[in-house]
């Protein structure tokens, strides 16, 4: 017995791994038999959601699909956001590539050939009606238009065509803990005041001190929750810029735009409104934790759940995910702003800020994968009045389509629609984001001031946007090497369909001409700005 | 002729280390060469790419950015060096334990914190520094030490990083972020570095110690005269790996820190910035020039590390 006993440890290895080979080979088979046993159609869905509740509110819409189509199933697979981008690169190249895909993660330039090779476009299907509405106020009406934003999100400019469908609006709003506050400064709902909000956060600081717990009164993130206050500042206070940024008069201030204002000179670096916007970044640091700066998302959020800070700025894709942690009540507010009769901003302020309605939590439907038509349905379901209502009310979002109103926990999500834009981005392109971040840790950590911010920032900025213009315009060239291709279809399209109907050929020619318009226009600005240029470096 | 009767005779070896030879050449070598082939071309690592010569090395060459990164790198690899001393001197004191079972026990004790992921390593040392629930402000509170350092910044070093009521922010400041970064990973005791010198000590024969307990020597020239020279080829190595360690490493600095290498750009590192360049700018052209630059540096100071130790030993 023990010679076979010496043999059969010598070839333990071979057999670990015989083992492992046999039991994954029937863990195959297994699953193949169920899925071949019920004889379904399997619509795959991967999303990278895994917060709770997503993936069950999904599946509670699958269910009502299954009812209505027994010879569907759909299976959700959940992949994390790291790994995500990868997943389904890879997938989609190997030709095994779920037919559903959530839209996002991947890089912007990879996307754009991922979506023009592996996804259906569907601006055609959208001029129809959703079935799936029948009964509801939508019944008929194109599915495009049943969104809140008309779709206008899911465009792709550069591929001229709609690919995504979107489910869920996202904005940002400043979290509160209801009894925390109370106890700290007696109030009930943080100021909307500026002035009274920054007193309010001395009294939470008094309170931390009086009591000897460690209290803040907002929780930072210096790349995450910090910017949503400083931008949202940044809107108000800044708006006024607009005017002399905007030189398409597209009322937007695209970076480009930002970019030849500061290069010719139109909107100095030292002007009072850039100066009242760091302003108030120093109003709010002061409120935030020491060192926030490299603070990442997940730090701020534990010491909001941990009762560390009172307050936290976060966007609605958190609310759930926040009520569920926190032993406490929370409070969710729109952002204190400085208004009109500030002594100090009010000469810049011309009204709150505006938010956009934007679809998000999209998804694309794989073309070349088997059920890309049952795909494309669920989605028309997922998507329909009642269900997108369903999905919303479990999931705590915002949702996209006409007619649903927000549950009542994330009401205040609702955007604002009326208000003021931005004036001026000051961080154009990656290199002078780069710079501007460095700079804004120094300013954070109290090191350098406005003077010597703007000063440095200066010194570099040539440079760093001729870098940034450079890679840009290379992405345009392959772009408009793209629109080529698009083109000569457009036109043999309108050839072979006659000229008299409007189509979607010709609408792809006006697209094209007006992009192409924007990036000659924006090109030729950029240059006459780069050649009068009085900054360092521009010689 | 002679290949081919090898090639004939011994093909079955040949064949078994195929697979792992064509894997090297795919993931290793096609990469490498990649990099050196891209290093001449403005790419953004996917489908735009052209030719530009030399431009990317001429970026580098007038990047402030880049050369910065440099005299940290400097710093930490004298830092490192220093660093790998409390594991030879932990390796000699558990060698010299009499007891074997004592020994097995300790052994065991530096092996078991491999199974901890570096990732988590570093998110432990984040949690330490953090100002406002972390640690090791709470310590330096507690036993009174912050005063000391409140102190010595007022008196000395005028910083303004320590004032009274408030925590330092260890990776926040311009002045504590490089201080935290050489601190981190204290007391340096690597259980690798000391399981390399554990293995090369246990060659050294109990006769040889027999020999210098007869002709008298004391603990420090048993260290001096016999265990450090015996275990100079293990050292000359970990030397090696610390130079290529500290100038290839980043993860450390991106997850402590930021992409922008902490406050003000004060711990950013050639590792950092090619990082940066491309997945971030989508410069991947010039990330791969800069990747060519460190490779440079790392194979001529092995070399001379090589020989200046041999000489040494």
């Amino acid at each position: 017995m023990k010679p076979r006993w010496d043999q059969i440890r010598a070839n333990l290895g071979l057999w670990v791994l015989l083992a492992a080979f046999v039991a994954a080979l029937l863990r195959v088979l297994t699953l193949q038999t169920a899925a071949v046993a019920d004889n379904k159609k399997v619509v795959r869905m991967v999303h990278w959601q895994l917060e709770a509740g997503i993936a069950e509110a999904i599946q509670e819409v699958a269910q009502e699909y299954e009812k209505r189509h027994p010879d569907v199933r759909i299976e959700q697979i959940l992949i994390g956001e790291r790994g995500y981008a990868t997943w389904v690169t890879t997938r989609l190249i190997g030709g095994t590539a779920p037919e559903i895909i959530e839209y996002g993660q991947v890089p912007p330039a990879l996307l754009t050939q991922l979506l023009q090779r592996y996804f259906l476009p569907i601006s055609d299907v959208i001029l129809q009606p959703n079935p799936y509405n029948a009964g509801t106020e939508l019944e008929g009406v194109p599915w495009k238009n049943t969104y809140n934003d008309d779709m206008s999100s899911a465009y792709h400019m550069d591929l001229l065509e709609y690919y995504a469908i979107p489910s869920s609006a996202f904005t940002v709003r400043l979290y509160y803990n209801k009894p925390l506050l109370k106890a700290a400064t007696g109030l009930d709902v943080p100021p909307r005041e500026f002035r009274a909000f920054l007193a309010a956060c001395e009294q939470i600081k008094a309170y931390g001190r009086r009591t000897g717990l460690t209290l803040v009164p907002i929780a930072g993130a210096g790349k995450y929750n910090a910017p949503i206050l400083f931008n949202r500042f940044e809107q108000v206070v800044g708006t006024t810029l607009l005017p002399e940024v905007d030189v398409n008069f597209d009322a937007d201030a695209s970076g480009e735009e930002s970019a030849i204002a500061f290069l010719n000179g139109t909107v100095a670096f030292d002007d009072p409104r850039i100066r009242a916007m760091f302003r108030g970044r120093e109003a709010y640091i002061e409120q935030f934790q020491p060192a926030f700066f490299p603070a990442d998302r997940m730090d701020a959020a534990f010491l909001f759940i941990q009762q560390r800070a009172v307050m936290i700025a976060s966007g609605s894709w958190d609310a759930a995910s926040y009520a569920k942690q926190a032993p406490f009540e929370i409070g969710i507010v729109d952002f204190p702003l400085p208004a009109r009769d500030d002594p100090e901003f009010g000469q810049f302020v011309l009204g709150p800020a505006v938010e956009t309605l934007d679809g998000g939590f999209a998804f694309v439907i794989n073309r070349t994968a088997p059920h890309a038509e049952e795909a494309l349905d669920f989605m028309k379901f997922m998507t329909s009045q009642p269900m997108n209502d369903l999905l919303n009310r479990r999931i705590q979002w915002v949702p996209m389509i006409r007619g649903n109103a927000p549950a009542e926990f994330i009401a205040p999500f609702w955007p604002r629609i009326d208000g003021v834009k931005r004036g001026i981005w000051l961080d154009p392109g990656g290199y002078n984001w780069l710079k501007w971040n460095e700079l804004l840790a120094l300013h954070a950590t109290g090191r350098a001031g406005f003077d010597e911010i703007i000063e440095s920032y200066r010194a570099t900025f040539v440079r760093n946007t001729d870098r940034w213009f450079r890679l840009d315009r290379a992405r345009l060239a392959r772009i408009n090497q793209l629109q080529t291709e698009f083109r000569a279809t457009a036109e043999r399209g309108l050839a072979e369909r006659g000229a008299g109907r409007p189509q979607k050929p010709r609408i792809i020619l006006e697209n094209l001409l007006a992009r192409k318009y924007y990036d000659l226009e924006m090109t030729a600005r950029y240059d006459a700005a780069r050649a009068a240029t009085r900054l360092p470096g521009g010689s | 002729m002679k290949a081919r009767t090898q090639l004939r005779h011994y093909w079955t070896a040949y064949g078994f280390i195929l697979p792992a030879l064509l894997l090297i050449l795919l993931f290793a070598y096609y990469p490498a060469a990649s990099g050196i082939f891209h290093s001449f071309f403005f790419w953004n690592g996917q489908d735009i790419s052209y030719f530009t010569g030399f431009e990317n090395y001429r970026l580098l060459w007038n990047d402030p950015v880049f050369r910065r990164g440099f005299g940290l790198v400097f710093l930490l690899t004298v830092c490192n060096i220093v660093k790998m001393f409390p594991a030879i001197i932990t390796a000699v004191w558990v060698h010299r334990l009499r007891s074997e079972r004592a020994q097995y026990w300790y052994r065991v004790a530096f092996v078991v914190p491999m199974i901890v992921p570096g990732m988590v390593t570093i998110l432990i040392w984040k949690l330490f520094y953090d100002p406002t629930i972390g640690p090791l402000n709470q310590i330096l509170n507690a036993t009174g030490l912050m005063k000391a350092l409140v102190w010595l910044d007022q008196t000395f070093l005028h910083w303004n990083s320590f004032r009274p009521g408030s925590n330092p922010a260890w990776l926040g400041d311009t002045h504590l972020a490089v201080p935290a970064l050489v601190f981190y990973g204290f007391p340096w005791v690597g259980t690798f570095g000391v399981l390399i010198y554990l293995a090369a000590l246990q060659n050294i024969g109990t006769e040889i110690y027999e020999a210098a307990d007869l002709d008298g020597c004391g603990w420090l020239r048993k260290f001096t005269s016999i265990e450090l020279p015996l275990i100079m080829t293990q050292f000359r190595l970990n030397i090696i790996l610390v130079f290529i360690g500290t100038l290839q490493d980043f993860g450390t600095i991106l997850i402590l820190f930021d992409q922008n290498g902490g406050p003000g750009g004060v711990v950013d590192v050639p590792g950092l910035y090619m990082y940066r360049q491309a997945f971030f700018l989508q410069n991947a052209g010039l990330a791969c020039a800069a990747g060519i630059v460190l490779f440079s540096i790392i194979y001529v100071l092995t070399q001379i590390n090589n020989r200046v130790i041999r000489k040494m030993t």
